[in-house]
Formats: structure tokens, C-alpha cells, sequence
């Protein structure tokens, strides 16, 4: 008959050869190590006086001993593949979107860019003064270009003389600014402007209101907007 | 503290390293997608507004002696909110005199832009030409106008909740 300890024994000597990392051969096929002491069983523990040992070593092989491979679940695969779609998916997603959003702000601050380069170039050209006449009139080229730009240097000369003989000081400011569209390249916007104009016939200064359209333009170089039309709206 | 505790198998670090790859892409891409959405719905709001300003500022802005209550309850068709009654008392302040001046104006949009869109209102200038006639004034005057005109969306229609000269 087979005792309770027997049966513990048996039972943590399997344990413990199932939970080892090495893997074992036959028993044939190991020498038995010199300190391994076998399962002694009720009917040994008859004929011998041996006493019933609870921890049992098993021979060792003799082999460098090599690590259990860790196999997915069925469960686990087929989350990584469920991952992995999604996550193509998620990509393709934010790409497509990602550069509409992209080309959306681009476009906004475009507008933005366009609608202060029009300001400043507006509020410029109705702020001279004789005083400064050739710095005023060389800011408003700067902001010029195509056929404002060629008119404008073309008649500058006789501007700056009707500024200087007439002791010009005008000073502008812009009230509202609207854009009537715009892309990436090119813009057009309104600009509603006031300006204080002192000079010989009003020396006290006389308001004017500007109802003003420019056309604009990106310069593909500098990527400044630069004012390419410039005209009063009737 | 609580610890996190991290998962011991690969294929458990694959998992977790997916699921976070997807929710942050994921919710780049939901970012980029509301961004656009709201922008789209910007530029709808204000092309509809746009297309619906030289309308009304044309009836707004216009009356005609001989018709004046139905010049009035046309230009009445385009406001709405607290300008509608701001309208309704400066047009009844002026028949009277409209009447007595025998005055037509008429009202023209030279040239529109949008100065702001948010959410849903439309702020835009208008250049505005101004037509007068009446029994003061020989022939006809024309009066130079900026006007800045805030445009909302009531129902299908986008109509003028404020309007100022500038």
C-alpha cells in the first residue's frame, strides 16, 4: 500500500520535473548523477530500512540547458493581427487627414499673412510725409511688386516733388480689414482706411476715408506677400 | 502608488505596445479630422452668408417714398434679433420725412469681404454706394459707405443680426 508521504513525494517530484527549464531525455539516456537518490516505494521501504525521503533529485543531464519557448495563444495572435490592421488602418487614417489639416492651416495662415501684409502696405502708402518723404515712398516700394510696384516707381519722382512742395504730412489708419479671397498664392482684400492730411491748403488737417482693394501676391522666393494692385474702390 | 504592472509574455508587450500605438494615432487622426470638420463648416457658413450680403444690404439700405412700407418689410426680411427692432423704430423715425422729401435711395455693394467667422456668425465690409434723390437735391448724390455688417444663421437663411457704419 502506498503511504500519504509516498504519494507527496511522487507527487513534488513530478512538480518539480515539470517546472524545470531543462528538458530532460529518458532516464536511459542520462548517467545518474552520483548524489541522486531514488523514490523509494512502500514495498522497498519492506526490505529496507532506508527511511522514505520527501525531496527527490532527478539526474541531471549533461547539456547546457536551454530556455522553454514561449508560444502565443491562439487569443494573443490573433490580437497582435487585430492590432496591427487597426493600427495600418489609424495611419492611413491620420495621413489622409492629418495633411487635409496640414493644408487647411497652410491656407489660414496664408489668409492671415496676406491680410497683414496688406495693412501695412495700405496704412504706408497713405502715410507720408515730407519730412521723411524718401523713406515713406522706399517702404511702399518694398512692399510692391509686378504693375503696382512698376507704377509706382515710375511716377516717384513727381509724388515726392507734390509731397514736398505742398509740405504733405499725412498719417493713416486702418480701420477694417477684409478678406474678399485668398489662396495659398495669391490674395485679395479690402481695406477701409482713415487718414489726418495736413498740408499747405488744410494746414490744420483734414480727414479722408479710403474705401482700398489690393490684389497680393506671394513672392515665391522670400514668401512675402507683396501688394501687385493697389486701387481706390469707387 | 500603484504600480503598472507590465505585461511578462511578448506577445502580452506586442499587445500593449499596438493598443497604444493605435489609440495615439487614432486620436491624431480624430484630431485632425474635427480640426477639418470645423473648418469646412466655417467656409460653408460663410460662402452662405457671403451670397446672402449684397441682398440684403441692397434691401436694407433702400427705400422708395412711393412704396415706403414695403420697402421697409422687404429690408425686414433680412434681419433678425435685436437689429431687426433697431430697424423696424429708425424706419418708422423716417417716414415722415421720406415722405416729405419725396426721398428714394437706392443701395449698391461695390465690393464684400469677410473680416471674421466664428462659430455662427459672419462679420463682413461692405463698400456700399448709397443713390440718393429727393426734393433737396438736384439730380442724383452718391454717399461712399463702409459698413460692417455681422450675418448669422437663422434656420436655412443667413440674415443681418448688426449693422454700423464706419
Amino acid at each position: 500500500m502506498v503511504s500519504r508521504d509516498d504519494r507527496r513525494a511522487v507527487a513534488l517530484a513530478t512538480r518539480r520535473s515539470r517546472g524545470r527549464v531543462v528538458v530532460r531525455r529518458s532516464v536511459e539516456q542520462v548517467e545518474p548523477a552520483e548524489q541522486v537518490e531514488p523514490v523509494t516505494t512502500e514495498v522497498e521501504k519492506a526490505h529496507s530500512s532506508r527511511p522514505v525521503r520527501a525531496r527527490v533529485r532527478h539526474p541531471v543531464p549533461n547539456r547546457k540547458p536551454r530556455l522553454r519557448k514561449q508560444t502565443a495563444t491562439p487569443r494573443g495572435r490573433w490580437a497582435v493581427r487585430l492590432l496591427t490592421v487597426a493600427l495600418l488602418g489609424a495611419l492611413a487614417a491620420a495621413g489622409v487627414l492629418g495633411r487635409q489639416w496640414y493644408d487647411q492651416r497652410q491656407l489660414d495662415t496664408a489668409r492671415q499673412q496676406a491680410l497683414a501684409a496688406a495693412r501695412q502696405e495700405t496704412v504706408d502708402f497713405v502715410s507720408i510725409s515730407a519730412a521723411t518723404i524718401d523713406q515713406d515712398l522706399k517702404r511702399i516700394a518694398d512692399g510692391a511688386t509686378g504693375q503696382f510696384h512698376d507704377e509706382f516707381t515710375q511716377d516717384m519722382s513727381q509724388v515726392r516733388a507734390a509731397v514736398v512742395d505742398n509740405k504733405v504730412q499725412s498719417k493713416g489708419t486702418v480701420l477694417r480689414a477684409a478678406v474678399v479671397s485668398s489662396n495659398a498664392h495669391t490674395a485679395v482684400v479690402l481695406v477701409a482706411l482713415d487718414a489726418t492730411v495736413k498740408n499747405t491748403n488744410a494746414p490744420d488737417g483734414r480727414l479722408s476715408h479710403y474705401r482700398i482693394q489690393v490684389s497680393l501676391t506671394r513672392d515665391a522666393g522670400s514668401g512675402r506677400w507683396l501688394v501687385s494692385q493697389l486701387q481706390f474702390v469707387g | 502608488m500603484r504600480r503598472i504592472r507590465l505585461p511578462r509574455t511578448r506577445t502580452g508587450r506586442t499587445v500593449a505596445a499596438l493598443t497604444a500605438a493605435v489609440v495615439l494615432v487614432g486620436a491624431f487622426a480624430g484630431f485632425a479630422w474635427f480640426a477639418r470638420y470645423q473648418a469646412q463648416q466655417r467656409d460653408r457658413a460663410t460662402r452662405a452668408c457671403l451670397t446672402a450680403v449684397a441682398p440684403a444690404s441692397q434691401a436694407i439700405f433702400s427705400y422708395d417714398y412711393r412704396n415706403f412700407d414695403a420697402s421697409v418689410a422687404n429690408g425686414q426680411s433680412f434681419v433678425t434679433g435685436a437689429f431687426a427692432k433697431e430697424y423696424a423704430t429708425t424706419t418708422a423715425g423716417l417716414k415722415a420725412t421720406a415722405i416729405k422729401e419725396q426721398a428714394i435711395v437706392q443701395a449698391q455693394v461695390s465690393a464684400v469681404g469677410t473680416v471674421d467667422t466664428s462659430g455662427d456668425s459672419v462679420d463682413v465690409l461692405v463698400y456700399l454706394n448709397q443713390y440718393r434723390r429727393n426734393a433737396n437735391v438736384t439730380g442724383e448724390k452718391v454717399d461712399q459707405d463702409r459698413v460692417l455688417l455681422t450675418l448669422v444663421r437663422a434656420g436655412r437663411d443667413c440674415k443681418v443680426s448688426r449693422a454700423a457704419a464706419i
